[in-house]
C-alpha cells in the first residue's frame, strides 16, 4: 500500500520535472551559436528570405511565446519537426530509441551478470590469480576509450577471424527485419520465431555489447566488491560466523546487504550509458539515440535536441524509480 | 576436576603499517564445567580479542603468534574454519555487546534465530521456528511469536541483547563466552538473563566467561574472577577472597574506581592520567603509585601467595601482608 502510493507520487512529480527541464533545455538550446533558419535556406539566401523563413519558424518571436507555443504542442503530443531529417520528431526517436535501448540493456544486463559474480568471488577470495587478473583487467578497462577498444575488436572479429560481421549497423542487409514489436531487432525476432533475424542481430549486437561490457563493467564489479568486502567484514557476518553459520550463508547475508550499493550503480550505468555510449554507436554505424542527439546539437536542431533531451529526462527518471523501488524491495528498513 | 577449556600462554598480535603490536602477552586460564570466570579490565585490556580467539575469529590483522586453547582434548588453534564451524554456536557459544550490529538488518529475527538453530540442528523450519520462540521466551521477550517477524531496527537495543543471548542459548553449549551481557539492558533483564546463564551451568555443567566492566555483575554471578591489564591476567582469584583484599595496585585502583562511580563521585575519582603500559616490565608500572625501579626492569612473573589466586606483582607479597597501603 505504501509502495503504491509512493510510485503514485514520484509518477505524478515527473511532469513536474519534465516542465522543469523543458524550460531549461528550451532557453540553453537558444544560446547556442548559429541557428536552424540556415538548414532550410542555405548559406547563400538573402536576408528577406532568412527572416521569411524565421517568421515560419516562428523565431521571430518573443522567446517565451515560443516556449508556450512548443509546450502547448508538447502536450497534444507534438514535439515538432527535425530540421535536418525533415521527419517528426516523435518519428525520429521511434526509430532510433529501439536501437539504443536495445544495445545497452544488453550492456548492463551482462555488466551486472558478470560483474556481480566476479566482484562478490573477488571479494571473498583475496588472494590467487583469478582476483590478480580481475584486479588488473579493473585498472585497465577504465583507462581504455570505448571507441578504440571497438575498433580493435572489429579489427580482430570482423577482419581478421572474420567470426562477426563488420560495422555496418544492426542487421545484415541481405536479412530483412522483423515486424516491429519493439523496436528491438532481437526482441521482435524471438517474438515473432523469425531465427534469420535473430541470428542476424544478435551477431551484430555482439561487438558493440562486447565493448561495451568489457569497458563500463568495472564500474559494477568494483562497486561489488567493495559492498562485499564492507559486509564481509561488518559484525552481523562475524556474529553469524560466531554462532557456526557455514561460510555459504555468510556470504548470502554478506551479498544481500551489499545489494543497495549494487543496484544504484546498476542504475547510474544504464544512465550513463545513454548517452555516454554514443561512441560506440558511431563507430558500430548504430542508428541510434546518441547519435542523433549529436548531430542535433551541431545542426542547431532545435526540436530534434530538446525531444531527446525530454526524452533523456523521462529515461532517467524512471530508472531512478526502479533503482528506489529495488531499495524498497531489499530493505525493509526503508519506509 | 577437569577442565572443560585450557587457554595456555595465549600470544595474539595485531598487524599495523608501522609494524606488529602484540595484544595478548601470554594468557593462561582454564575453566572447569560449572564454573563461571569474570573477565575485568578496561577498555583496550584484551578481554574481546581473547573471547574471539577462542572461536577462531581472528583474521588477518590479527595473528595467534603461539599457545594452545584446548577443548575436549584438541588444540582449537589447530583447527581449520569447517571444524570451527562445527564448534562454533554448539560448543561454545559467544554473545557480543552493540547487538544491533550483530543482527542482520535485511532478515527477520526469526529467521536469523532458525538458521542459528538450523546450522547445527537437523530440524524442519518449523520446528526451528517454534525452538525460537521458545528461546525469546526464555530471555524474557514478550510475544514471542510476535516478535519472530519483526526486523533489528524495529526492536530496542535491549531487546537485541536478548535475541543475541537467546541465539548463544540455541544449544545448550557447553562453554558460554558472554561478552558485555548488561550494556544497554535495565538491571531487572539483566538481572533476569544473568539468573538464566548461572542456571544453565550449574544444571548443565556448563562454563561461562563473562566479561564485563560491571565489577557488581562479576562479584554477583562469577565465581572467579580474572584481571586483565594491557594483554595480561594480572589477578586471578575467588571472588570473595579478591573482593576482600586485591593484591594487585590495578585490581585495587578498579575497584575504588567502582566505589566512587557508585557513589556519584566519579569525577573526583584518582584522575591520575591515562599512561600508555609500559613495554618493558610491568606494564602498569607507569600508573602504578607503588612502583619501584625493579618493577619497570623485568616483566613480573605470577606469584600464588594462596591456593586458587595468583598475580604478576613484585609488591604482592607486601601488599598482602599489610606492608603497604593499596
Amino acid at each position: 500500500m505504501r509502495f503504491a502510493r509512493y510510485i503514485a507520487r514520484r509518477l505524478l512529480l515527473l511532469p513536474v520535472q519534465l516542465l522543469l527541464v523543458s524550460l531549461i533545455v528550451f532557453f540553453l538550446v537558444r544560446q547556442m551559436p548559429g541557428e536552424p533558419t540556415f538548414l532550410y535556406t542555405g548559406p547563400f539566401a538573402t536576408k528577406e528570405r532568412v527572416e521569411e523563413v524565421r517568421r515560419q519558424l516562428g523565431l521571430d518571436q518573443p522567446i517565451h511565446v515560443q516556449y508556450v507555443r512548443y509546450i502547448e504542442r508538447v502536450i497534444r503530443g507534438d514535439f515538432g519537426m527535425s530540421l535536418r531529417t525533415s521527419q517528426p520528431v516523435m518519428t525520429d526517436v521511434r526509430q532510433r530509441l529501439p536501437a539504443t535501448m536495445e544495445l545497452i540493456g544488453y550492456a548492463v544486463v551482462f555488466s551486472v551478470l558478470i560483474g556481480v559474480p566476479l566482484g562478490v568471488y573477488t571479494a571473498i577470495r583475496k588472494r590467487g590469480i583469478i582476483n590478480r587478473a580481475v584486479f588488473l583487467y579493473g585498472m585497465m578497462a577504465g583507462a581504455l576509450p570505448d571507441f578504440w577498444f571497438a575498433l580493435i575488436a572489429i579489427f580482430v572479429f570482423f577482419f581478421h577471424l572474420g567470426l562477426l560481421p563488420g560495422p555496418i549497423g544492426r542487421i545484415d542487409l541481405m536479412v530483412s527485419t522483423p515486424e516491429t514489436i519493439t523496436g528491438m531487432y532481437t526482441v521482435d525476432a524471438l517474438l515473432t520465431a523469425n531465427w534469420a533475424a535473430f541470428f542476424s542481430s544478435a551477431s551484430h549486437l555482439f561487438l558493440p555489447v562486447l565493448t561495451l561490457v568489457f569497458i563500463y563493467m568495472p564500474l559494477v564489479l568494483k562497486n561489488a566488491r567493495s559492498a562485499m568486502e564492507d559486509m564481509l567484514g561488518s559484525e552481523f557476518v562475524v556474529y553469524a560466523r560466531a554462532a557456526g553459520l557455514p561460510r555459504l550463508m555468510q556470504w548470502r547475508y554478506a551479498l544481500r546487504n551489499a545489494m543497495p550499493p549494487i543496484i544504484t550503480v546498476t542504475g547510474i550505468l544504464a544512465w550513463f550509458l545513454l548517452g555516454g555510449a554514443v561512441l560506440v554507436e558511431t563507430v558500430f554505424a548504430w542508428g541510434g539515440l546518441g547519435q542523433y542527439a549529436v548531430q542535433s546539437v551541431v545542426n542547431s536542431d532545435y526540436a530534434a535536441l530538446q525531444g531527446v533531451v525530454l526524452l533523456s529526462a523521462v529515461f532517467t527518471m524512471l530508472v531512478f524509480l526502479v533503482v528506489d523501488l529495488a531499495y524498497f524491495v531489499v530493505d525493509p528498513r526503508i519506509k | 576436576m577437569p577442565t572443560l577449556l585450557a587457554i595456555d600462554d595465549l600470544h595474539v598480535s595485531f598487524e599495523t603499517d608501522r609494524g606488529r603490536t602484540a595484544i595478548l602477552h601470554g594468557i593462561s586460564l582454564d575453566l572447569e564445567p560449572g564454573q563461571t570466570i569474570g573477565v575485568v579490565g578496561e577498555s583496550g585490556s584484551g578481554k574481546t580479542v581473547l573471547v574471539r580467539a577462542v572461536l577462531g575469529l581472528l583474521d588477518a590483522p590479527f595473528a595467534i603468534d603461539g599457545g594452545r586453547i584446548e577443548y575436549e582434548g584438541a588444540n582449537l588453534l589447530e583447527y581449520g574454519e569447517a571444524e570451527l564451524e562445527r564448534i562454533r554456536g554448539r560448543d561454545i557459544a559467544l554473545t557480543t555487546p552493540e547487538p544491533r550490529k550483530h543482527l542482520n538488518p535485511l532478515t527477520t529475527i526469526g529467521d536469523q534465530i532458525a538458521k542459528v538453530i538450523r546450522a547445527h540442528a537437523d530440524v524442519s523450519k518449523e520446528a526451528a521456528m517454534a525452538r525460537a520462540v521458545e528461546l525469546l521466551g526464555m530471555v524474557g521477550i514478550p510475544d514471542p511469536e510476535l516478535r519472530l517477524a519483526g526486523y533489528p531496527h524495529e526492536m530496542s537495543g535491549g531487546m537485541c541483547q536478548r535475541i543475541i543471548i537467546a541465539m548463544a542459548l540455541a544449544h545448550d553449549s557447553k562453554i558460554l563466552l558472554i561478552d558485555e551481557p548488561t550494556a544497554g539492558l535495565d538491571v531487572t533483564i539483566s538481572r533476569q538473563i544473568l539468573d538464566l546463564i548461572r542456571g544453565l551451568v550449574r544444571d548443565r555443567g556448563a562454563a561461562a566467561l563473562i566479561v564485563s566492566r560491571d565489577l557488581g555483575v562479576v562479584a554477583h554471578y562469577c565465581r572467579d574472577v580474572a584481571v586483565m591489564y594491557a594483554g595480561r591476567i594480572v589477578e586471578q582469584a575467588e571472588v570473595g577472597t579478591f573482593f576482600r583484599q586485591p593484591l594487585h595496585p590495578y585490581s585495587a585502583r578498579l575497584l575504588r574506581a567502582a566505589a566512587a562511580a557508585r557513589d556519584r563521585a566519579v569525577g573526583r575519582a584518582e584522575a591520575t592520567a591515562l599512561l600508555p603500559p609500559a613495554l618493558d616490565g610491568c606494564s602498569y608500572a607507569p600508573r602504578c603509585a607503588l612502583a619501584e625501579p625493579a618493577c619497570e626492569a623485568s616483566i613480573p612473573g605470577p606469584a600464588e601467595p594462596a591456593a586458587g589466586r595468583w598475580v604478576r606483582c613484585l609488591r604482592a607479597a607486601a601488599i598482602a601482608h599489610g606492608e603497604v597501603a593499596v
